[in-house]
């Protein structure tokens, strides 16, 4: 998923706009973006644009209030039944956190005849120590489905000044997602908070996509574009990777030489990577501009 | 009796005589002759002030009096006459308007109220006014006519006008006038040159005199009878006021993005097409998007029309348009063009847009963009109320551009402020359905099912297409369908297809 747009709970004129943009999935947000005394009404909207189908559980995510308010538990209590199945958690920092959400889902499916790990997890690392701890983190649940960076966070508790320079943020960045590549987790990437500067934000997405994430966490509708068009491969990338399939398709195992380079295992599987996120964003589809999802 | 957009018009209403209910055929035959006032063959009176020119210019009660809305919402020309007229004992004159807005509003508020003005006809206006229409306070029904029908009205001599107080941003002692010079500068005089073709009296009021020969006229002097200096004709920050508004909000970007991709699937954008959109926040940006996909294909259009923005200015200057045809600037940098480059041309309201013009732009255009408060499964459109009966617009030149461009679409919400603006009837008809083609809304796209080769043309496309009917409950779905406040017996408003006949009427 290239584009993940994060829209606040409590507003149902943005919730009904949301799915009508373009981005790949959407993030209702019970969190950050929601007041302490609007808690409960966004938890109650968000349900309610699920189970009406005003947003869809194949591309919508909720990220729940953080496992040190106490709130996550009913936010999952009401979400789950409602049709939710893909849930961000925010400051996810050890297998012990994570291991305490699965056990409250486990029982919120068998309670509501939900099929076991149904529900699926996107853990956010936005503290120092759950970057570090990505790799531990790993494979402490079957339901984990991506890492998803929150540098703002991060950059607070390491006394990192967020600007437009890149590098700060280059080694959590590549802890991620070469702890994400390792489980077969998708990588999403931090926002970019400047909404008026958006030469920054491509060159952030650029960024991002060099080391390995496949795709951004977005904050306005006006992002959707950019980050779509950083993270899917260019048509000329296409078209390597099919002429490396084409040809490993007729070598006999080994390698072989195409493209003015080897052609061996790795070369395949990166080629067989684009055609597949080519194939997730719709470009081998052709799914036309401004289709609904 | 029952119109052909289905509307039952009054067939008689004191104070206006009998009305002529709109046809899908258009009348023919003129209702009246043309005017030709006699040009004069020396320089206007120079009037020691508004009171001495009224005094000389033949005026009575009773009798219809014209202005324009060039300066927008800094218009201080209005309200210094009225008040002139007021205290001259001037009683129930009919005001002729091309719009009112703003402090000007307000003034003829207070004119309605003081007896001075008894009937109103223009093609819009905003509050105070809209609040007293629809309060019962305007003793005869306010007829709402579009640009095109107010020039032709005017043309043919069926709604005479004895005096017309003309605003212009400079003037010469020869009575030669303009919009393009002087510290309070508008742009285009183009409503007011069609009041100045044929009212019986002209009277000019400027704050700026020039001593030379201008840079260029826009009314000949010839024209004007007397000419009045005041201290200020406006406020210089409200005349780039009024309905401009470029949108920022996603939603609206997105209606825009989709209407240009629909053009383009029309095959509409083509060398040498023409182009107009109207002055709602989604129209201007379409032009934006529109303006990005000829720089990056290296189109270039005809013509571009109407109301002139910085963003066609641009592109008459990137040679993107050949020409530009501006009856209205919305804006400083339209103004300033317009005195400066001879491809930005100024045109009047009856070349705009009067149905007998013969070298009327509206019956060339290739495509117009319309905003809308509603539109109806018939895809007719409702400009000037909302769906609560409140008076939100104006019906501009929607009725002209539409009936003219090949091909018509309509930008707009589906709903605002959760009251759906797309419904099985709407409030009242401004733009009869059979001269709009499309609808796009950031839900879906509708095409008018009179235009069976769009739909062709769209369908390939893959654009999301709904029937108005699937639109419909798509949007109700999320709104629920609106219980609307009911409409009573008395006529309020009248509001006049561009040929003169009654399209639909107001009532409260």
């Amino acid at each position: 998923m290239r584009s993940w747009l994060y829209c606040p709970g409590n507003s149902p004129k943005m919730i009904i706009s949301a799915p009508l943009y373009g981005a790949d999935g959407l993030v209702l947000d019970l969190e950050d973006s929601v007041a302490d005394d609007r808690k409960g009404e966004a938890r109650q909207l968000v349900a309610q644009a699920f189970a009406e189908g005003i947003v869809s559980a194949e591309s919508a995510a909720v990220r729940i209030n953080g496992p040190d308010t106490g709130l996550w538990v009913k936010d999952l209590e009401e979400l789950i039944p409602a049709g939710v199945r893909m849930i961000r958690v925010p400051k996810t920092e050890d297998p012990e956190g994570i291991r305490e959400i699965c056990a409250a889902l486990g029982r919120i499916e068998r309670e509501n005849g939900i099929e076991a790990e149904t529900v699926t997890l996107q853990c956010i690392l936005e503290t120092p120590l759950g970057v570090e701890n990505a790799f531990a983190l790993g494979g402490s649940s079957p339901r984990i489905r991506s890492y998803s960076f929150g540098a703002e966070d991060y950059c607070a508790a390491v006394g990192i000044s967020r600007g437009r320079e890149l590098f700060p943020l280059d080694y959590p960045r590549s802890r991620i997602a070469s702890a994400a590549a390792s489980f077969g987790y998708g990588a999403c990437d931090t926002v970019w908070g400047f909404l008026d500067d958006p030469e920054g934000l491509a060159a952030d997405a650029r960024r991002a996509a060099q080391l390995g994430f496949e795709g951004k966490s977005l904050i306005h509708p006006d992002q959707i574009e950019t980050v779509n068009r950083i993270f899917s491969p260019s048509g000329e990338e296409l078209s390597k990777a099919r002429r490396i399939l084409d040809a490993a398709a007729v070598m006999n195992g080994g390698a072989a030489a195409a493209e003015g380079r080897m052609i061996d295992r790795p070369v395949i599987l990166r080629a067989e990577k684009v055609l597949r996120a080519a194939g997730r964003t719709d470009l081998l589809k052709k799914k036309p501009l401004g289709q609904d999802p | 009796m029952i119109n052909d957009a289905g509307r039952d018009i009054p067939e008689n209403i004191e104070g206006l005589g009998s009305l002529r209910p709109w046809r899908l055929r258009a009348p023919a035959g003129r209702a009246a002759g043309p005017i030709h006032p006699a040009d004069r063959d020396a320089p206007p009176r120079q009037a020691k002030d508004l009171k001495d020119a009224v005094s000389r210019s033949g005026l009575e009660n009773g009798m219809r009096i014209s202005f324009h809305h060039h300066l927008r919402l800094g218009d201080r020309v209005m309200g210094q006459t009225l008040e002139a007229l007021e205290a001259m004992g001037f009683r129930d004159l009919i005001l002729c308007l091309s719009s009112v807005m703003g402090p000007a509003a307000a003034s003829v508020h207070r004119a309605l109220r003081a007896g001075v003005v008894r009937r109103i006809e223009t093609t819009g206006l905003k509050s105070p006014l809209s609040g007293a229409l629809l309060a019962g306070e305007i003793p005869e029904p306010v007829i709402f006519r579009s640009h095109g029908g107010r020039a032709r009205a005017l043309d043919s001599g069926s709604t005479p006008v004895q005096v017309a107080f003309i605003a212009a941003s400079t003037a010469d002692r020869e009575g030669n006038l303009s919009g393009t010079e002087g510290p309070n500068r508008f742009g285009s005089l183009g409503y007011a040159m069609a009041d100045a073709a044929s009212a019986a009296h002209v009277i000019a009021i400027t704050d700026h005199l020039s001593g030379d020969a201008l840079k260029r006229t826009a009314i000949s002097g010839r024209r004007v009878d007397q000419l009045v200096l005041l201290d200020s004709i406006g406020d210089r920050a409200g005349i780039a006021g009024g309905s401009i508004r470029i949108s920022r909000r996603p939603i609206e970007k997105l209606i825009a993005r989709r209407a240009v991709e629909v053009l383009l699937a029309a095959g509409a954008v083509n060398p040498g097409f023409s182009y107009q959109a109207g002055s709602g926040g989604i129209s201007l940006l379409v032009t934006r998007f529109l303006k990005e996909h000829l720089k990056e294909t290296g189109i270039r259009g005809g013509f571009a029309s109407g109301g002139a923005t910085g963003d066609l200015v641009d592109m008459l200057k990137e040679g993107l348009f050949g020409t530009l045809w501006d009856v209205q600037s919305f804006d400083d940098a339209a103004a300033v063009s317009l005195g400066e480059n001879p491809l930005h041309r100024e045109m009047s309201a009856s070349r705009y847009a009067s149905p007998d013009h013969p070298e009327c732009v509206a019956q060339r255009l290739d495509v117009m963009i319309l905003s809308a408060t509603e539109i109806d499964s018939d895809f007719n459109v409702n400009s000037i109320t909302g769906t609560d009966g409140r008076i939100l617009g104006a019906l501009g030149g929607a009725q002209d551009t539409a009936a003219g461009s090949k091909l018509t679409v309509v930008v707009m919400p589906s709903f605002r402020g959760r009251i759906p603006t797309v419904n099985r009837r709407i409030r009242t008809v401004c733009t009869p359905g059979h001269s709009v083609d499309i609808l796009v809304t950031e839900r879906g796209i509708a095409v008018n099912p009179l235009r069976e080769d769009l739909l062709g043309k769209l369908a390939p496309a893959a654009l999301p297409l709904l029937s108005m009917e699937q639109l419909i409950r798509e949007v109700y779905a999320l709104t629920g369908e609106p219980d609307l406040p009911p409409e009573g017996d008395r006529v309020a408003g009248i509001v006049e297809y561009r040929d003169g006949t009654v399209l639909d009427c107001i009532r409260i």
